[in-house]
């Protein structure tokens, strides 16, 4: 019993809610920036509350930053939470491709509903394969696509061939 | 947890354990309000408790706070089903906005540490949602004033940096 007691003990000074090592007990009772000293897991909860706009802009708050977005579980490119009007779908190819490689995410919706010449069947299917590969959780993809805005064109109807989504639940 | 809330209302309250913190004031609590916390559930649940719990991360003053949350949500996890409930959520809601509304840094930061330490989810939770909330719609600038973050970039890797995801940046 006692030796169940002292692995118990081990145990609780690396564990935590939060990932391995998040409750670390030295170093965080220093220095006036207490949120830059939390572990990472901890950042990466706190930026799960956010918009992942506001999650990335907090690569611009320092060097320790830079890299903590990339691993945030939960990853929504919306487009009523861009800032930027041109070229949305762009952008989130640059977000996707910097997001961390070994990282599961465990909730990845992607929306764009404006000009739908940007998303094409091909876009739209790189993004379900990102998401096939990657996304644990639940995956959210809106597309609108504009067919009949600039005449009868058939052409612009785009179907998406859906990848198989094997971690997803 | 639930089993273990469950043994103590058969018991008659549940047996109390010592919780000691890292400066060493002693609280005497119920099981059931203490294994709220997954860590100290998995030590009741290996008999480890019985000359009080260690715990050499939280200070007094926050493992104060921590048991006046524990106690107040005991019967939140005790009493499913129980048709007084609706009238005690009220209460709580109102015990968790004042409880989150008046956390500020340091006390706040160290909370979290103490919630994650301990395995309080909820409570990890809504310390974590506090941050959050004093995050959103802020600038990185307005954020570092905020939690008295220094800015250790030049100004061309910032330029850099913002230029990389511009689509989350205003400028």
């Amino acid at each position: 019993m006692a030796y169940r007691c002292a692995a118990h003990k081990k145990a609780s000074l690396s564990g935590g809610s939060v990932g391995a090592g998040a409750g670390g007990g030295r170093g965080y009772y220093g220095g006036p920036d207490r949120i830059s000293s939390l572990p990472d897991e901890l950042l990466h909860h706190v930026l799960s509350f956010v918009t992942t706009p506001e999650a990335v802009r907090t690569s611009a708050l320092s060097r320790r930053w830079v890299g903590v977005w990339k691993r945030v579980p939960r990853l929504h490119l919306l487009e009523e939470e861009a800032t930027k009007a041109e070229h949305i779908p762009d952008h989130y190819d640059g977000i996707l491709r910097r997001y961390a490689a070994d990282v599961d995410i465990a909730d990845l919706a992607i929306t764009y509903h404006w000009v739908w010449p940007e998303v094409d069947g091909d876009r739209a299917s790189a993004w379900a394969g990102f998401a096939a590969r990657r996304v644990t959780g639940r995956f959210d993809l809106a597309v609108t696509s504009q067919v009949g805005r600039g005449g009868d064109d058939d052409d612009a109807r785009a179907f998406l061939d859906l990848p198989c989504f094997e971690r997803a639940t | 947890m639930a089993a273990a809330a469950a043994e103590a209302t058969i018991d008659g309250g549940g047996k109390m354990i010592i919780l000691i913190s890292a400066d060493g004031k002693r609280f005497e609590v119920t099981e059931a309000v203490a294994s709220q916390s997954q860590l100290i559930s998995n030590m009741i649940e290996d008999d480890c408790t019985e000359n009080g719990v260690r715990l050499p991360n939280v200070d007094g003053d926050i493992l104060t706070m921590v048991v006046d949350y524990c106690n107040m949500h005991a019967g939140d996890a005790a009493a499913d089903g129980d048709t007084t409930k609706a009238s005690s959520t009220e209460e709580l809601k109102k015990f968790d906005a004042e409880l989150v509304q008046a956390l500020e840094n340091p006390v706040l930061f160290k909370l979290i540490l103490a919630a994650n330490f301990l395995n309080i989810k909820s409570l990890l939770d809504m310390t974590c949602q506090r941050v959050a909330d004093m995050m959103s719609g802020k600038t990185p600038e307005q954020m570092r004033e905020t939690f008295s973050i220094e800015n250790d970039f030049t100004p061309e890797e910032e330029a850099a940096i913002r230029q990389e995801n511009a689509w989350a940046f205003d400028d």
